[in-house]
């Protein structure tokens, strides 16, 4: 699926007909973060390997000149959190449920670590990182996560992008260079720590 | 108009803006390169300039650092979204909240403060 994802927004960077992206998730919730089931990496090659598919989506998402926004309900879990770090535009419903629950199964959210350092800065980073704790939309906002609280943030997120793509291909594109400059180097940084985390992980598991 | 922003960030002296009405764009970059903000509650701030074709730069390279990137992004591709004074103290743009008639004279008891070194 993330390499579907990630496909898709290669796909739509190329596109000028799309002028911005939506990402909202159906049913129960948006993202309940990874599926672990079955996770095993035997060697340094298998876990580099499976780092490619969400490093790679986050980084095409990053470099996408064109705005994202991000309609949040229900619960965004993991790598449901770790996206919202990247958006540009993020909209949540009052009662959900975030939270960087990766060290529930002893691993690391490294995007929350690289990238989200100067959004949600170091200290909260390692307090969410740490404790994998569950937090509200309100604490959220509180965080910098989100950037509005909506009773109906899909129509909200929607009418954002909309807004979003009336503004001229360049200036987006410059706006998003700019703050993506550092990705690669962030994610390389997470290239070089995570295969070792995965690799114990399946043990623990 | 980066000279004048590097003059601020170079300054030996602290140096503190005293924020009201509107403040859009380089008024913006003016607040970042400042040591300290203040601001009435219902002072407007924004970054239109994505709608020119040409957006201006310097608030993206200072902003991350004060209010965080995800918050930058934000109001650089918005460019209709407006911060409140007491939005932008939540975000940590504004050290402190005054009502107008006392806003100039909080600046320079804060100036003042901040000099005493």
């Amino acid at each position: 699926m993330l390499h579907a994802m990630r496909g898709f927004v290669e796909e739509i960077a190329e596109n000028d007909d799309v002028r911005a992206l939506v990402l909202a998730g159906e049913g129960k919730g948006f993202c309940a973060g990874e599926d672990v089931r079955g996770f095993e990496f035997p060697d340094i090659e298998t876990a580099e390997r499976f780092l490619d598919g969400p490093l790679g989506l986050f980084t095409a998402l990053e470099l996408l000149p064109k705005p994202v926004c991000v309609a949040v309900h229900g619960f965004a879990f993991g790598f449901g959190s770790e996206v919202l770090l990247v958006a540009d535009s993020v909209h949540a419903a009052p009662g959900t449920l975030f939270g960087f629950a990766e060290i529930d199964h002893g691993l690391v959210p490294s995007v929350l670590m690289t990238r989200g350092l100067d959004v949600v800065f170091r200290r909260r980073a390692v307090d969410l990182a740490l404790t994998g704790r569950r937090f509200d939309a309100a604490e959220a906002l509180a965080l910098r996560l989100v950037h509005e609280v909506n009773d109906d943030p899909r129509t909200a997120a929607e009418s954002a992008a909309r807004e979003m793509s009336r503004w001229p291909a360049e200036p987006v594109a410059l706006v998003q260079g700019t703050l993506g400059s550092r990705v690669v180097d962030d994610h390389a940084r997470a290239r070089e720590f995570m295969p070792e985390v995965l690799t114990q992980v399946a043990v623990a598991i | 108009m980066t000279r004048v922003l590097e003059a601020i960030e170079s300054a030996p002296r602290p140096v503190v803006a005293a924020v009201e009405g509107e403040v859009l764009g380089f008024g913006f970059a003016l607040v970042l390169a400042c040591d300290l903000a203040i601001a009435t509650p219902a002072a407007v701030l924004g970054l239109p300039d994505v709608g020119r074709r040409t957006a201006a730069t310097q608030e993206l390279d200072l902003a991350p650092e004060v209010i965080g990137r995800g918050w930058t992004r934000h109001l650089a591709l918005r460019g209709l979204r407006r911060l409140s004074g007491e939005e932008a103290h939540r975000l940590g743009l504004i050290v402190e909240l005054h009502p107008q008639e006392t806003l100039r004279p909080a600046a320079v008891a804060l100036a003042r403060e901040a000099s005493r070194g």
